[in-house]
């Protein structure tokens, strides 16, 4: 088939009418391929099945398309009946299910997605069908959210009129129910936005920031370093007689693509500018929005925090930290671990960010024991103990000392499987950590939960955080060979 | 302790091995293809991304998913390149795979649609379109209308009345003879023109022109 007709077809027929209708919303894209879906589409293929796999598959085709057809109803069915949990915290929930921050309220979703709202912030929540995400109403207040990428992933911000549809992203947002003012400052991926004055489906990408209210809004670019959750919103730019001048947006950061033609503005999808204003000269100083005083009542926390004022870690393209962590993040694996990417094997080797996580995927070998079935089965597992993320707590690789966080809690998602937080103190031996078993995503952990023999609830509890160099995540080998795939998607500290 | 950089590194124009005196050089990029060439691949994606794409958006109609969809489509042609026997057929072949990608998502997107309401990003029409007022409206009703026909339906429509494919490539790419292509797409026709008639948006739009067409 090629591009051009071979035909002069006449639209005389209801059916070509209406084909011809569909090929012009739609035409032919325009400019060079997107390298990033380039960049998605190499990633899946280094975790691509086995031939051998793939053939038996085919073999078996008719028995799984008998089969699935009835499976999939069942499925499909109960799918959509499951919604995201989550679990909130320095929150009170009132009677008709809305949330109210007493302090630096979080609230933290299964698929690692995370709110952090400001002090007197009010929300409600609605969670999606197949857990796909979340319906996110801002009644007053600020919300600095980091939405963890999915494929299906479905989550929006309504603000009064606003309306904020999300994708994967980090990003704040703050609206004044008094005032009736909107404000967004994205720290990274893309939003878009529409309601009251702005245009429909004004995208915002990172290092942008929005601004409106009756009859105006403004779009201009701020500093890219991301906003922290209990920081203010940065302050607009000065009062200006004039419009600003364009800028040159800044551009994402990304791992290295193919060299292509910069994708240009597809048809159909108008580019975004530097700057979009709607806004009648001269342009007055645009406040930021006015909070709602807190209240008087005393906070009831609906989970206690060691202190208040949690740290989100800024985690660079470049695995570098920063914001209470200054160290930088890495990767190892154990004796028989097997990384897609062809990493040095038991090497400690520093990890870079997709996609703003540090991911790592591959295949765990298992065991291998002695005596098996018997009291006394030994195995390998001091040798082949798994892989594990990690990061240093400070960039000189020495111990956290006197600025050492109460509690530490990291985000992340992956493969359905037991994963470890552990925690190495500078001096001690390599073999020698501090752990907790079955962590969950999010989790804060003050130190005296991590135990030198966590895998049986035994040894010393770690006193402090003050002597420990690094933490890691770590997913455990087995009795199985099995595949690992899972990212750290946030890290914050309690000081 | 060993630092390294993972980051992924640009690829490099495509250096598929030299063919043979007999081999067409789509026969030497299916052929690397086949052999897990990297370079292969990415040079077989950058030649069908915009073909891809144009049938996944033509086939599902405006909306956001459109490139998770692509990228499955990709990811299909990867692994049953061992099915094209003849590697001159490379384009219906991605055509082939494509459609049968876009009739899954629009099976599963059926699915969804039975247990819950779509979200508002997702309703055909919703994003920008280029044709105003009257052609949006239809725009919108003719999504809606396809989202009534089977997959392998919509999937004819979009070949022959969309993409303006001829009887036999429609037919090669839903794998059927073309006598039963000329069959379905007859009784396509019937249904869609009975769907038009029930809906006024459509009706309208159409204006009333002769009924039917040539399958």
């Amino acid at each position: 088939m090629t591009d051009e007709r071979k035909v002069a077809i006449v639209p005389e027929t209801t059916c070509e009418r209406l084909g011809e209708l569909a090929a012009t919303s739609a035409p032919g894209a325009s400019g060079a391929p997107d390298a990033r879906q380039w960049a998605s589409i190499e990633s899946r293929l280094a975790t691509a099945d086995r031939p051998s796999l793939r053939l038996g598959l085919r073999r078996r085709w008719p028995v799984f398309a008998a089969t699935s057809v009835v499976l999939a109803c069942t499925v499909g069915w109960l799918a959509a009946r499951r919604t995201l949990s989550y679990r909130t915290e320095a929150c009170a929930v009132s009677a008709d299910g809305s949330l109210r921050s007493l302090d630096q309220g979080v609230v933290a979703f299964d698929d690692g997605t995370r709110i952090d709202l400001e002090p007197s912030s009010r929300m409600r929540i609605k969670p999606l069908a197949f857990a796909r995400g979340a319906e996110l109403f801002l009644d007053d207040g600020q919300l600095s959210l980091a939405v963890v990428h999915r494929r299906d992933a479905r989550w929006a911000v309504a603000a009064g009129p606003f309306r904020v549809q999300v994708t994967g992203t980090r990003f704040s947002v703050g609206w004044s129910e008094h005032s009736g003012r909107l404000r967004i400052v994205m720290a990274e991926g893309e939003v878009r936005v529409s309601g009251g004055p702005v245009q429909a489906d004004t995208r915002l990408r990172a290092g942008q920031a929005l601004e409106a209210e009756a009859g105006r809004f403004v779009v201009r670019d701020v500093a890219t370093a991301p906003p922290a959750p209990n920081a203010p919103a940065a302050e607009p730019a000065p009062a200006e007689a004039a419009p600003p001048a364009r800028r040159k947006v800044a551009a994402p950061r990304r791992a290295a693509a193919p060299k292509l033609a910069a994708p240009g503005a597809r048809q159909g999808e108008p580019a975004l500018p530097a700057t979009i204003e709607n806004v009648a000269p001269p342009a007055p100083p645009f406040p930021p929005p006015t909070l709602t005083p807190p209240p008087a009542a005393a906070p009831t926390p609906a989970l206690s925090l060691p202190r208040p004022g949690p740290i989100r870690v800024s985690i660079a393209a470049d695995g570098r930290l920063s914001g209470g962590v200054t160290g930088f993040a890495w990767v190892e694996g154990g004796e028989g671990t097997e990384f897609s990417t062809h990493l040095p094997k038991q090497e400690r080797v520093r990890l870079h960010t997709t996609d703003g996580q540090l991911c790592t995927h591959g295949r765990l070998a298992r065991w291998a024991c002695v005596n098996e079935g018997m009291p006394h089965v030994r195995c390998n597992w001091d040798r082949n103990w798994g892989v594990a993320i990690g990061f240093f707590v400070r960039s000189d690789e020495t111990d956290w000392g006197a600025q050492a966080a109460s509690a530490i809690g990291i985000d992340f998602r992956g493969r359905s499987t037991a994963y470890r937080l552990v925690a190495h103190r500078k001096g001690d031996p390599r073999e020698k950590v501090y752990c907790l078993e079955r962590y969950k995503s999010g989790q804060p952990v003050k130190p005296g939960q991590l135990k030198s023999k966590c895998w049986d609830d035994a040894g010393d509890a770690l006193a402090d955080f003050r002597d420990v160099e690094s933490f890691s995540l770590q997913a455990l080998s087995g009795l199985e060979y099995v595949a690992f795939r899972y990212c750290i998607t946030g890290i914050t500290i309690y000081p | 302790m060993l630092v390294a950089h993972l980051t992924m590194a640009a690829p490099t124009p495509p250096c598929v091995p030299a063919p043979a005196e007999s081999e067409s050089a789509g026969a030497t990029l299916v052929r690397a293809v086949r052999a897990g060439d990297r370079r292969a691949c990415f040079f077989l994606w950058s030649r069908y991304a915009g073909l891809v794409e144009r049938l996944v958006r033509r086939f599902l109609g405006p909306g956001p998913d459109y490139q998770d969809v692509c990228q499955e489509v990709f990811l299909r042609i990867f692994k049953r390149m061992g099915e094209l026997r003849d590697p001159e057929a490379l384009p219906g072949f991605v055509v082939s795979v494509t459609l049968g990608v876009a009739r899954n998502e629009a099976r599963r997107r059926r699915i969804r649609s039975i247990v819950g309401p779509l979200p508002e990003e997702a309703l055909p029409g919703s994003q920008a379109s280029p044709s105003p007022g009257e052609a949006r409206e239809a725009l919108r009703a003719l999504y809606r209308m396809l989202g009534t026909l089977s997959a392998e339906d919509r999937s004819l429509f979009v070949a022959r009345f969309i993409e303006q494919m001829e009887l036999a490539e429609v037919a090669a790419a839903h794998a059927m003879s073309l006598s039963t292509a000329k069959r379905r797409l007859g009784r396509l026709i019937a249904r869609v023109n009975a769907r038009v008639e029930a809906s006024p948006v459509l009706r309208e739009y159409v204006g009333g022109i002769g009924r039917g067409g040539a399958p």
